[in-house]
């Protein structure tokens, strides 16, 4: 069966209605005031969470997301059973900060004078403040649960186009003062993190305000977006004039075009559409020098080193991006999910292998291991139909006893089709065909379904956890072929191992993922769950434990990340990972464009560049 | 009495004591041992297959194309066929048939079979996780069926062996063998690049899916001397390299220590250390080895040691990293990682003398060497001649094995028994070599005259060096023990002075350390730890006195630093030998060989002359080891001749450095022997040369 777009986008959520007209008239879907609609210590939205219901049994609030409202009757056992965590011992929140609880701002007074005169919008509150000193990294998530910061955003603006960005720049730069661009606040690397040392005044720039699409060129397939606005928002707006833009990071719900190309990100469906880097025509960025661009839509030009190409993954440590043009493609006439089971982990990076020799990988395609497939059987909704749970154990059986399939081995590849009828029928039954030869059986479009959904609600799951003594985190690299097995299988033994090292009793959750397929080689996630019960520092654990997974990925042959990015949790690895030659043409770029260290955020490296003049 | 009851601290008997007692049953019974988690099961043959198959055999073989212009498709043949010879069939077929064979031969000559138990339950779990390297000594033929039948009996999985090509020719056995897990490499494949290309990827396709453990000898070929020769790194490189291009997390490395009591194999040991010609491995030769299989071997003790994660070995020392950019069936080792491998091999030597567990018969065996030498302990050459007394010899023993354990050696010594029944019980085992009269007196039997082609070396000679080489094996097995001890030793017996200061007595060790790196298995970095420990372990038990920053000789010259020093004598008088022999011909440059025969040759007149003692130093091992440590030293120079073999140059100022300093602490004949040696050295050189 064929899915309609309709129902494709169902999936991602019920959608908050916005509106969905490209004029600039419109609020974007991230208030200023985000604590009202988003959680202040967690991920996603407030009405969303997975709570243990009276009859103990896991259950999603609210009514955003295709499982919302539904009972999870596995997942709690699988939890049980996985972290030997006990339901008695709860890790509660410590309930919200106050303005006492938090570092008081340090104030520029020239600066904030001009600022008051200036008539940009700003915000000396809290609150706002809080929301804005940290991504969702473990650590950061775990100082809003139970610990505390030490540094925070003194000050937050909300510019409401380039022309204020500029200003902004400009007065900052004259008082020497630190802007830390923020967008969909969804980093997992630190990277918004203030720095601890930083003695000057620091302002978090919110791009959230420039969310409009300034223009969108139909006979050239390109739009230009303001950098504010978030990924479903643009997908929104694109599919009501019948365009898509195809980029989906799994954070594409809150994470912003700026943000996409500050780090580089990926998206799932890059197969079609392509990673950032191969959107982008031109992008606009705000440095302290003046505006940094391109004079023309070209589509490739030769004029040296690609300048784009310095802003893209620079982390915010060299400007604000402001506006970019994309380009955007036709909406698909379907979208298809599917999935295929195979016997071990190994048969299907072969075929993921061989699909990708033959590039004819369809939108997207994931194979996720063992660990990952049994957690997904964990999520099934709870079934009130007796047909149905009768014939998921004939699949069951079928695969077990008749193809001799080891339900403690096999694993899964979830697919997203996109194209035409035709297309999407010819690229299945090739697919499918590839995978037959490596053992694969189809395993319907539900299971497909179910994997991506997943990553939705992944970062949710989490919350949950913490609640359970349960911390958990992601991180990802990429990889020549001939190596991601052994990537595979030694990354997540080390994990295994580092956690017995620190004496912990139980085997943490150690998973991962195959997520992207390039000619040359593939991007492999790994999720890492471990119960912290006995520990008394569960963040240093988790964080010296992370270090020895890093080391091993790099001692395998994987790169430093594929699309999380540096952030400061990586900076030790980049002179490794880049040469020292190449730091220092990094740093040379920085002091060109940024010689005061305006852009401080911290992120890539240490700026050698004097740090106060204050 | 019984000396070997089932279970001994953390000892297992596995030969007589099992819960399923008939040999049929046991040899059937359900054996499911653990196995690797990401192994993909396959026959032994598709081994074979996944090796040609492989990157690097197909990219070495068009590289040799390119090179010498022979046709791929030959070159493949060719391929195809080395593998064949190599490849190993193990069966379970086999393995059963093992078990239940050699548990009937065994019952007949061994008093049993003890394995401890400490680690296997770890060991078991690791299998599952890591592919496993097991690396025994090895001192006889025996090691690897006995390693295949301990796996089988403790439930590990039965390990596939690098065997040497040798055995594959004999008739019948090869393919037995090859059916209990062998494969065959050759001894000599020198630069044969095709050869090298399959053997590494031949193990480290093993390695890589776990299939089994791998098991191979570090020394590369059976201690005839019974002391552990320095590692060949070939195998254990290429089974690492899985790991450093982390196509494998990591890799578990297991020491493991077997000692007899009695060898299958002592006189032929003892003839082919004289050169006496080693039959080639036959099965006619085997067949005629059957009448050992009567007669009393005691015990053999099989001391797994724990197992070495080789990736917290290399944590520190190695980057990994260094790989990322070549294709895999490119990348070499890093020089970090040689060091590394080499730096593990000595480690892992070094475990498996710790794990040993002697017999007393060691102890006996040094005590009677020292009695058959003019002035050793007093008793002038009479073990032989008078014997010596049961109660006399058993107060030795009990002396020596206190010291023993002192400095850390394990022996096989019951509980419960005194010295003197110990003593009787390891003097019956060993009655082949020595007779005890009903004075209670023990005397060494006779051996008859043995030819050598040698010409130099009468058949008397070699009748006495074979009688005095079969003590010397069982000595061996316990030299490691007191290696660091007895050097002291030496420059403290050996000194003129009244007192050493800890400075030269440094230097003297360390000269000793470099000297005798090739007999004995020394950690270079550790020279300074090793020194400050033994001198700690000597002034706890008294062996020497210190005071200050000096050591008083007179009351360190006692009955331990001579008994030591006596013991590792006779390596420096064939060292010294050696030298005056390259020191009295002048010659532009040597074969090893040459060096090797003159300087036997030399050492039998010496012999024959009353001049020297030790009939030990005949052995071609030791003095092969003196040419290799010279060359360490600094005295002897490899050089490439003109038709481009190796050659040896001698450097006649190092040389006679070393033997002075040799002299210094040893009892060689003196100067006015000279024009002895000229009338010595005419009649078997001239013959010769």
């Amino acid at each position: 069966m064929l899915n309609s777009i309709e129902k494709s986008r169902k999936c991602h959520g019920k959608v908050d209605c916005h509106s969905t007209s490209s004029q600039s008239s419109v609020t974007g879907s991230l208030p200023k005031r985000r604590q009202d609609l988003l959680k202040w210590n967690g991920w996603g939205y407030k009405d969303t969470e997975f709570i243990l219901n009276e009859k103990l049994q896991v259950e999603l609030t609210g009514t955003r997301y295709k499982l919302s409202g539904m009972v999870l009757p596995l997942l709690k056992d699988w939890m049980l059973n996985n972290f030997n965590v006990n339901l008695d011992y709860v890790r509660p929140a410590q309930p919200e900060f106050s303005a006492a609880d938090l570092p008081s701002p340090v104030i520029n007074k020239p600066f904030l004078e001009d600022l008051q005169t200036s008539g940009l919008e700003h915000s000396l509150d809290c609150h706002d403040r809080l929301f804005r000193a940290h991504g969702h990294t473990l650590n950061e998530i775990w100082a809003l649960r139970e610990g505390s910061f030490n540094r925070i955003p003194d000050l937050v603006a909300w510019p409401t186009s380039q022309v204020e960005v500029m200003q902004m720049v400009q007065l900052a730069n004259k008082h020497n003062v630190v802007i830390i661009p923020f967008g969909g606040g969804t980093s997992v690397t630190q990277a918004l993190e203030c720095p601890s040392t930083e003695t000057r005044m620091i302002i978090s720039l919110d791009t959230s305000q420039m969310h409009k699409i300034l223009w969108l060129d139909e006979e050239n397939l390109t739009a230009c977006l303001e950098s504010g606005v978030t990924g479903k928002e643009i997908e929104q707006r694109l599919a009501s004039r019948g365009f898509c833009l195809g980029h989906e990071p799994d954070s594409y719900e809150f994470s912003t075009l700026g943000g996409w190309v500050a780090t580089r990100a990926s998206g799932m469906k890059k197969n079609i559409y392509g990673n950032i880097e191969d959107l982008v025509v031109l992008v606009r960025t705000v440095t302290t020098r003046g505006l940094l661009e391109k004079s023309c839509n070209a589509p490739r030009t030769s004029s040296g080193p690609d300048l784009h190409h310095a802003i893209l993954g620079s982390e915010g440590t060299l400007g604000v991006v402001t506006e970019v043009v994309v380009k955007i493609r036709p909406l698909p006439e379907c979208q298809k999910y599917g999935s295929v089971v195979f016997p071990c982990f190994q048969d299907g990076v072969s075929c993921l292998r061989e699909v990708a020799r033959q590039r004819c990988a369809p939108a997207s395609i994931r194979l996720v291991d063992n660990e990952q497939f049994v957690f997904g059987q964990a999520l099934k909704p709870e079934n009130n139909s007796l047909v149905q749970s009768f014939l998921d154990g004939i699949k069951k059986a079928y695969l077990t006893r008749w193809k001799g399939f080891d339900i403690n081995k096999m694993c899964v590849a979830t697919l997203v089709f996109e194209g035409t009828l035709k297309e999407v029928e010819a690229q299945e039954k090739r697919v499918y065909e590839t995978a037959g030869k490596f053992g694969g059986l189809p395993a319907g479009e539900e299971n497909g379904e179910r994997g991506y959904f997943l990553t939705y609600l992944i970062a949710y799951i989490r919350d949950m956890g913490l609640q359970y003594g349960i911390i958990a985190e992601s991180f990802e690299t990429s990889i020549p072929w001939d190596r991601v097995t052994d990537l595979c299988h030694n990354v997540k033994d080390r994990l295994r191992r580092e956690c017995k090292a620190m004496g912990m009793q139980h085997e943490p959750f150690a998973s991962c993922r195959v997520t992207q397929l390039y000619d040359a080689g593939a991007c492999v996630y790994f999720y890492f769950a471990f119960c912290i019960r006995g520990l008394s520092d569960p963040v240093k654990a988790y964080e010296e434990i992370e270090s020895a997974a890093r080391d091993e990925i790099l001692a395998c042959g994987g790169s430093i990340s594929h699309h999380h990015g540096i952030g400061k949790i990586r900076k030790k690895w980049l002179k490794q990972s880049i040469s020292g030659v190449g730091v220092d043409v990094l740093q040379s770029i920085k002091r060109t464009l940024d010689p005061q260290n305006i852009f401080g955020n911290g992120n890539l490296f240490d700026a050698a560049v004097p740090i106060s003049k204050l | 009495m019984s000396f070997s009851p089932k279970r001994k601290g953390t000892y297992e008997e596995i030969l007589h004591h099992r819960s399923q007692q008939s040999d049929v049953g046991w040899s059937l019974r359900s054996y499911t041992p653990p196995q690797y988690r990401y192994c993909s099961p396959r026959r032994p043959i598709d081994v074979g297959t996944a090796v040609l198959a492989s990157p690097i055999i197909r990219h070495t073989v068009l590289q040799l194309s390119e090179e010498d212009g022979s046709s791929v498709e030959r070159l493949e043949q060719e391929a195809e066929a080395i593998v064949k010879e190599m490849g190993h069939d193990l069966g379970m077929g086999a393995i059963r048939l093992f078990a239940f064979v050699l548990s009937k031969a065994w019952r007949r000559i061994y008093k049993a079979i003890y394995v401890n138990s400490e680690h296997l339950t770890k060991l078991q779990g690791l299998c599952k996780d890591y592919p496993v390297l097991l690396l025994p000594s090895h001192r006889s033929y025996m090691d690897f069926l006995l390693m295949s039948y301990v796996c089988f009996a403790v439930n590990l999985p039965v390990p596939v062996i690098t065997a040497g090509a040798d055995f594959m020719s004999m008739k019948g056995v090869g393919s037995l063998l090859r059916k209990s897990g062998a494969f065959f490499i050759r001894r000599q494949f020198g630069s044969d690049k095709l050869y090298w290309a399959i053997f590494t990827e031949y193990v480290q396709s093993l390695v890589r899916n776990g299939d089994a453990p791998v098991e191979f000898f570090l020394e590369g070929t059976r201690s005839r001397a019974q002391k552990s020769m320095g590692p060949k790194l070939g195998c254990l490189s290429a089974a690492l390299e899985p790991y450093f291009k982390g196509e494998v997390a990591d890799i578990y490395v297991v020491p493991i220590g077997i000692s007899y009591d009695r060898l299958l194999e002592e006189t032929l040991y003892a003839y082919e250390l004289l050169g006496v010609p080693k039959p080639k491995e036959s099965t006619s030769g085997l067949l005629k080895a059957r009448h050992v299989l009567s007669g009393d071997y005691g015990n053999i003790h099989v001391s797994f040691n724990a197992p070495i994660s080789v990736h917290e070995y290399f944590r520190a020392g190695v980057d990994r990293s260094v790989h990322a950019t070549l294709p895999r069936y490119m990348s070499s080792h890093s020089v970090e990682e040689v060091a590394c491998t080499q730096s593990l091999a000595v480690d892992v030597l070094l475990q498996q003398q710790k794990a040993i567990v002697l017999s007393p018969w060691s102890l006996v065996a040094a005590i009677l060497l020292q009695h058959s030498q003019p002035g050793g302990m007093g008793v002038a050459e009479r073990s032989q001649l008078e014997g010596v007394g049961v109660a006399e010899l058993a107060e030795e023993v009990h002396w020596l094995k206190l010291q023993l354990e002192n400095f850390g050696g394990r022996i096989n010594w019951p509980g419960g028994y005194t010295t003197e029944a110990i003593l009787m019980d390891t003097l019956t085992v060993h009655s082949d070599l020595v007779s005890v009269s009903n004075e209670n007196r023990v005397y060494l039997k006779h051996v008859d005259d043995v030819k050598s082609k040698n010409a130099a070396l009468d058949p008397v000679t070699m009748a006495t060096a074979v009688r005095h080489l079969t003590l010397a094996l069982y000595r061996n097995q316990l030299l490691h023990v007191f290696q660091n001890l007895g050097l002291v030793a030496l420059v403290v017996t050996g000194s003129q002075e009244n007192e050493i200061s800890l400075e030269d007595l440094y230097k003297k060790f360390m000269f000793l350390r470099n000297l005798l790196c090739k007999d004995f298995i020394f950690r270079p970095c550790d020279v300074e730890k090793d020194f400050n420990g033994v001198l700690l372990g000597m002034k706890h038990t008294n062996a020497i006195v210190q005071e200050n920053n000096h050591i008083l000789v007179a009351p360190s010259v006692n009955k331990c630093t001579v008994f030591m020093s006596r013991m590792f004598e006779p390596f420096l008088v064939a060292y010294w030998v050696l030298c005056q022999f390259l020191l009295t011909h002048n010659r532009a440059s040597w074969k090893i060989r040459d060096i090797i025969e003159g300087t036997q040759g030399l050492e039998a007149a010496m012999l024959n002359h009353g001049m020297l003692h030790h009939y030990e130093i005949l052995s071609l091992e030791l003095l092969s080891n003196a040419v290799n440590g010279l060359i360490h030293c600094g005295a002897i120079c490899r050089e490439k001749a003109a038709n481009g073999n190796p050659s040896l140059l001698a450097k006649p100022f190092e040389l006679s450095k070393v033997a002075t300093e040799i002299a210094s602490m040893v009892t060689v004949p003196t100067c006015d022997d000279a024009a002895a040696y000229v009338k010595i050295l005419a009649v078997p050189l001239s013959a010769k040369l």
